[in-house]
Parts: C-alpha cells; structure tokens; sequence
C-alpha cells in the first residue's frame, strides 16, 4: 500500500461511486460465429468435454477467445509463425477426431476454419472502437485490460497506429493508488473485474466507457455488501444508475454468451495429479527415496502457479515494491501470504536454488557431501517405517539424545533441516541407525553443508538486493512479474511474481516441486 | 455536507505548499467518527466500521477525535493517586512544576500532621547535602504533575543527578486548537495508552510526523502534526508521554500482546490488522476502517457482517447527509 497525501486523498474522494460515460458494443461477425461454434460444441458435449483428446483443445481455443476478447488485440496477435503451428497441430486434431467423437467431429472442423479465417485477419475491432472514442478527448486516456500477460501485444498494437500514442495500458492494480487525471477505457465485460470491484465502489475516475465484442453479456451488480449499512443518498443514486447502465437490454443479438464461460478456469484437481504422481525418473532417478511434504498452491499473475509448503515454521521471500526504507525483500512465513503480494519463485532450474549456491561454495566437496546427508536420513527413514516413530523417539532418548520428539524426528529426517543443533542428538541418530563409526566425519560434513547454506543465503539475498534496486519496481506493480537472473552465483532465474489466489486443500508435493513455477498447461483446463 | 463536530476541531487546517486550507469534509468526518466514540459510555461494546475509498488518514484523523473526547470523560486525578498509592518506594518519577519537569524519586504518600495527604520526591540534587537528601512534599491534588519514569533503572543509593527542565509541551498552540488548557496539562503530563491504532506501521508513521496542520490562533497560524495530539507511544520521545500506540498489523500473532493493553478505544486501519486480532480486546469500542482497494477487504467484510449479525442494537450516530459519498459505514452496539 503506497502512501496518500490528503490533497491526493481528497481527489479520491470527490468521485464516490462511478458513472458509465457509455457502453460500445463492437461488432464482428466472423469472431461471433467462431465464439458461439465454440461455446455450442463445448456444451454439447457435456461432460465428455473433460476428455483428455478435448482437454488441451478446448485450452488452446478458449484461451484465444478470451484473450482477444479481454484486450484490443488483432485477430493474428500471436504471429504467424506461431499461429501456423497451431494452426498444424489443431488440423491434427480435426482429422482424429472421426475416430474418437465422430459426432462432433464436423463442429470442431468448422470452429478450426473459422479460427484459421480469423488468424489471417489483421483486424483489431476493439482497438478501433477505442480509436473512435479518444478522437474525442483532448489528453491522454487510459485502457483497462484484465490480463497484465497481454500489456506488450496491445502495447504493440497501439504503436501501429499513431492517434493511438496518447494511451496508456493500465491494469486493476493501477487503481489501487492515486486518482487518474484521465479518461478510463474499459475493456471487455465488467463482470471479469469482479475480483476487483474497487474499480467501481472505490473508482479513481469519475465515469468509465467500456468496450466489449457485441455478444458478450455485461451486466454487473455489487457482490460485497455492508450490511446495514448508510450511505449518502448520492452515492446510492450513483449506485443504482450504474446497475442499471450495465444491465442491457439484450436487443442487439439474441445469442449472448456469459463472460464467466470464457475466462480460463483453474484446473487444481488437474494440478494436484500433475504434482503427487509419483513419476518424473528424470529428474529424480531415486523416486523412492523422494520426501514428499503437504504444500498449498498459490495462484500467480498469468496463469502460473506454485507450491510452497506448508509446515507452520516454513517462509518464503516476499519483494514489497512499495518499501521505501530499506530492503524490499523479506522473509515471510508462508501462512502469512495473501494475494496482492509479490512472491520469488524458481522459474529455472530443479532444484532449490540455495542448495544450488551451496554446492557451488563446497565445490568438489559437494557431491560426498550431499550422498553422506541422504545416506544418514534415509537409514533413519528406514528405522521410523521399521516401527514408529514414538519407538524411535523412545530409543534415541537412551543413546543420548536430549531433544528427540516426533516433530524433531520428522524434521532430522526431511529436507527442511540439515542435521540436529546438538551433536549429542545427532550422536545419538548414528549409534541408532548403526553407523557410529562416522559420526565425527559425517557431523564435520553436516557443518560445512550448514555452512555453506548460509553463506549461500547470504550471497544470494545481497545480489538478489541489488538486481531489484536496479530494475523498476514500477514495472513489478503494473504488470505483476519480474525476473532476475542471478547466473554470477549458478542460481539460474528467479521471479517476482504477483499472488493472485490461494487454493485452500493441501496436496502432497515431492521436494524438488517445491517453490518452482507450474507451466501454465499444468494448470488451466 | 455540513459540520457536524465540535468547534474547537474545525478550526483545523492543512499546510500546503506553505498556504493554509480548510480541512477537506473526509477529514471532518473521520475526526468526528472519533469523536462519537471517544464520548461513547462503556456500558456497551460500539462497533463502527467504514468502508473507504482509500485509508489514508482516516486512523489518525479519527484519534485526533478520540483524544479530543476520551479526555475529557476521564477522571485522572483519582487515576493518578491510585498509582501514587500503589507505587513503589524509591520509584524515579517526574514533577512537573509550571514549565519545568524535575526528575526525583516517590517517597510515599504522607500526612505530615495537619491532616492533609501530601506526596513526598525525593529530589535529585548535583552534591550530596549535609543532612541526607532534599524531599519535596506536594498536596495530593497535585498528584497528576507527579508521573512515574518507564525507563530510568538508577536507584536512590547509587546516583545523584542534577535537576534539569525539559519543554513540556511543543506545538503547544497547535494543540490548543483541540483540546482545553486542563487538558493540554494532562495531556503533556500522564502517559496512558487511552486507544491502540492497528495497521501499516511505516503509513501511520508518515502521516503522523510528516504532514504539518495549523490552527488559527486569531493572528497567526500554529502549525504541528498529528503526533503531537494524539501522541502514540511509537512515536514518543523519551520524555515525552503518550495517550495512544500503534500496533503493526504485519505482526505474525498478537495474542502476545493482548495483555499489555487495555484501551478503551480499538482502531483497526485496514483489513490484515482487523482479521488477525479479532479476538482480542473484546472490552474496547471499534472503529474498523476498511479500505476498498485492499486485497482482503471482502474477508474483512464478511466478518463485519457475521458481527453485525450478532449485535444487539443498531446504533447510527450519523446523519446521511454527514456521510461523504464514497463511504459506506455502520455502526451497532454488542453485548460485552
């Protein structure tokens, strides 16, 4: 949250509720038919649309048909290279599909020529529209899109025409803060920012145009309510007038499509299959020995995702784009996360990235280092699966250790410690395991992997410090990601990136899942 | 919209750019949302909660109405011979004597044989004297200028310091402009934490110290800032008191703290602070100030609405008309 002068605060508050200036519908036959085709085929096939010969089709085209809905993009915004390689594998699709849906297999051959003739369109119907309204204005206008994914394509966009150089590309987030002194477009229907219903309970414009394809239902009606609550008459009359412009009478087409059908949904079943199988022999050729710990997956801007684990002590780092003292990284426990924040995943790279720094520092040590590490944990591992993990407890308490419990035994075990604080207590884990003999060499290892990591840490916060003091904070704020690249240190990229939402289930996650970003096709259906 | 505060409160104006203006209306109606509750009697729990277009301001406009009310209900002095009597002997306290504040040491609450409570200090003095050390004795209805020191540990065998005078009150005219000159004293003289403000530490901060106000004394403009009325504890010097403090919502649990205080005035800036602390100080009025534009702002609203479910009378100190048009508030009264 940035800092608000009352002078700034006052400009806040002189717009109250907001006002729709106009809705303008856009009209383009050839995107009509390709949605509508689209829409009938999906729900004729009812729930055999989850099929797995559907599923990735039904991403590819869906996702289109938003994006070209939600922002003033041409029709062949992905390129053409692009395009004919979709183009390629949807065609593969539509000559198997006789075999496996014969009954619908003239209906995808016909939403895939349309969508062809669209790809050979360098149209952009709602750019123009949006053309005609600022043709109007004497400065500069902003356009709201919903997805900050599509900045740099409109960016492109309005840099094809010239009268379109007084535009400014804005998303919701940008109407957290001070008042626009400008005119606000719009894009797409209203219920798609019904997350961030601010826009018009909280607006920082007095009155907005919203731009959207003609089929497009738009109808929007405050979901969070005070209740008993008192309001100035004027701002209740504002209210009601923007309910009612919003709310159209339906008589320009009589085939309207409900926004909420086109925005991509959040497979998470999907998800969690992809993260708890226990699969992946190239990355972790020793499945078996994979520890798998209960995480949350949180939702991040653009479509990504990550897990991150959940254990109560467990933290993660937080980049706060608006600390003006200090450093604007923190730690954090990942039970404080909320959406809003800006999270620094792995975007490169298997493994966790301060093991990877760590080993970098033990050089040719590393390799011994880590095997001696598995070794002990998993013949303690082994011990627990054996019996119990109280009769495990109960034997490590008479050979010697101080401190063994059953969340002391469950972390010794796992990842998320290194070895025991007291050499006593890890004495005592040797003696149990049978391996007595190395205890003095394998706890001078353990140090010096300690050792390395937090040397590691270190080195990785100051340069990770220095490359967001470099780069403009401002774009993190706009566009909800940033990635830094710390290769000095062979920690591969990281990113910034925006929470957008928390699933509330926990899912069991292997380790080296943990803290890295899911691809957008492991996650939307 | 009207005013609907006291006087002395709207005589307030901000700086800009070295020119004065009149106190936009939000401000008024924060100032007074404070007010109303600062005069509220603590028979019932009150409940306020507004929703904003932007929480700027809004928690420390609010304490400046708080202060101005929750003064002048409060009986200090018997407050204050309370302390005195429960005091340890040999405490460092201060006297505050006209503009001076002499540091010295409690030496019990006495009757010197005329029948009449007085309070003795033991006062500091830069050599040691020939017969023991010098002890003042003040009457008992003095006993809001004797104020017990927090920090100093110096005991009364080990060090003698010398008698210093300290500013009691800066910005003195500023404050005037809100409160009375009894309870200007007051004010400058007991330290209590009267009302807690839970949110953006850093915020508050900015807008607590950095943003001159005046008032109109007539001829002349008194500046100061915010911190100077409602004078959180953060934010005080060392010799300075306090009437409030601000708790930072980021914090991971407060349950830890809940004992330390026991306001008689809760204003939770934004959702996070709200949604954490929920629980605690269940005998102190709320003002809860909800910001539109903030992430959780929906899950803070449903647990309004689940409390206001709960109340058990409706309460509207407001008019409509006193209401800005970008704010939506209620307010309701709960069994304690």
């Amino acid at each position: 949250m940035q800092y608000i002068t009352i002078p700034e605060a006052s400009k806040i508050y002189e717009f109250g509720y907001v006002s729709v200036t106009q809705i303008h519908n856009v009209l383009h036959e050839k995107f009509a038919e390709f949605s509508h085709d689209l829409r009938d085929l999906e729900h004729g096939l009812g729930q055999e649309n989850k099929d797995n010969f559907w599923v990735p089709i039904f991403r590819l085209l869906r996702r289109y048909r938003y994006y070209v809905s939600s922002a003033p993009l041409p029709f062949d915004f992905r390129g053409e290279e692009k395009n004919r390689e979709i183009m390629k594998w949807l065609k593969d699709q539509v000559s198997l599909c006789p075999n496996i849906f014969p009954d619908q297999a003239s209906q995808l051959a016909k939403v895939i020529s349309n969508l062809e003739a669209l790809y050979r369109l360098h149209e952009n119907p709602l750019l123009n529209s949006i053309d005609n309204i600022i043709s109007k204005f004497e400065k500069k206008a902003s356009v709201l899109i919903k997805e900050a994914t599509l900045i740099p394509y409109v960016a492109s966009a309005i840099q094809e025409k010239r009268s379109l150089s007084i535009l400014d590309v804005v998303t919701s987030s940008q109407l957290r803060g001070l008042a626009l002194s400008q005119p606000l477009i719009m894009v797409g229907a209203s219920q798609w920012f019904y997350q961030d219903e601010y826009i018009f309970t909280a607006p920082r414009v007095s009155n907005i145009h919203i731009v959207k394809y003609s089929w497009l239902d738009c109808h929007w009606k405050q979901s969070i309510e005070l209740y008993g609550a008192v309001n100035n008459p004027k701002r209740e009359a504002a209210k009601e007038q923007f309910e009612a412009t919003t709310s159209e009478i339906k008589e320009l087409t009589s085939y309207w499509i409900n926004p909420s059908e086109l925005i991509p949904y959040i497979d998470w079943d999907h998800v969690k299959k992809n993260l708890e199988v226990k699969q992946d022999m190239v990355h972790n050729p020793n499945a078996e020995e994979t520890e798998y710990v209960d995480a949350k997956l949180f939702l991040l801007e653009g479509g990504a995702a990550v897990a991150l684990d959940c254990d109560p002590s467990s933290k993660t780092t937080v980049v706060d784009p608006e600390q003006r003292e200090g450093s604007p990284l923190k730690r954090m426990l990942v039970s404080d996360l909320k959406p809003g924040m800006f999270i620094l995943v792995r975007t490169q790279g298997s493994r966790e990235y301060v093991a990877i720094v760590a080993d970098a520092i033990m050089g040719s040590k590393a390799m011994t280092a880590r095997n001696e590490q598995k070794h002990w944990k998993l013949l303690l591992k082994n011990s627990v699966q054996k019996s119990t993990i109280s009769a495990v407890v109960y034997e490590l308490r008479g050979l010697g250790s101080i401190i063994a419990n059953e969340i002391n035994v469950r972390n010794w075990m796992s990842y998320r410690t290194i070895k025991p604080q007291n050499r006593s207590d890890f004495d005592a884990i040797m003696r149990l395991i049978g391996i007595e003999q190395n205890a003095e060499s394998y706890w001078l290892t353990m140090c010096m992997i300690d050792s390395a990591h937090l040397r590691a840490g270190q080195r990785i916060a100051r340069l990770l410090l220095s490359e967001v003091r470099k780069s403009d904070i401002s774009l993190l704020l706009r566009t909800g990601r940033m990635d830094f690249t710390l290769a000095a240190v062979g920690a591969g990229k990281l990113s910034a990136i925006r929470v957008q939402g928390i699933n509330a289930e926990l899912v069991s996650v292997p380790v080296y899942r943990l803290d890295r970003l899911l691809e957008e096709g492991d996650i939307y259906g | 919209m009207k005013s609907c505060f006291s006087p002395t409160v709207a005589k307030i104006y901000t700086v800009e750019n070295g020119q004065y203006k009149d106190l936009p209306d939000w401000c008024s109606f924060f100032i007074r949302c404070g007010s109303v509750l600062g005069q509220f009697s603590d028979e019932s729990w009150a409940m306020m909660v507004v929703c904003v277009p932007t929480r700027a301001f809004a928690a420390v406009l609010s304490g400046v109405g708080i202060i101005s009310k929750l003064m002048m209900k409060a009986n200090q002095k018997s407050k204050q011979i309370k302390l005195l009597e429960d005091l340890k002997l040999g405490t460092p306290v201060f006297v505050y004597e006209k503009d001076k504040k002499i540091k010295g040491f409690f030496n019990g609450i006495k009757d010197l044989g005329d029948g009449k409570q007085r309070i003795g200090v033991q006062v500091s003095m830069s050599k040691p004297r020939k017969f023991g050390p010098l002890v003042n004795y003040y009457p008992i209805e003095n006993a809001t200028n004797i104020v017990p020191i927090e920090k100093i540990s110096a005991s009364i065998s080990n060090k003698t310091l010398a008698p210093r005078s300290y500013d009691l009150i800066r910005n003195k005219g500023f404050i005037k402009g809100v409160l009375t000159d009894d309870l200007l004293w007051e004010l400058a003289t007991v330290s209590q934490t009267e009302f807690l403000i839970v949110g953006n530490a850093r915020l508050l901060a900015s807008e607590l110290k950095e943003n001159d106000f005046a008032i109109n004394n007539g001829n002349f403009y008194s500046k100061g800032v915010l911190q100077d009325i409602i004078r959180t504890k953060r934010f005080s010097g060392q010799n300075d008191t306090f009437r409030s403090d601000i708790i930072p919502s980021d914090r991971s649990t407060f349950p830890d703290i809940a004992d330390n205080y026991q306001p008689r005035i809760v204003v939770f800036d934004g959702s996070m602070g709200f949604l954490k602390s929920r629980t605690i100080w269940r005998k102190a009025h709320w003002l809860v100030i909800l910001d539109r534009t903030e992430p959780l702002f929906d899950e803070a609203v449903s647990l309004a609405n689940e409390l206001y479910m709960q109340r058990k009378e409706d309460w509207n100190p407001m008019s409509p008309d006193d209401i800005p048009p970008s704010v939506e508030i209620v307010s309701w009264l709960l069994n304690k």
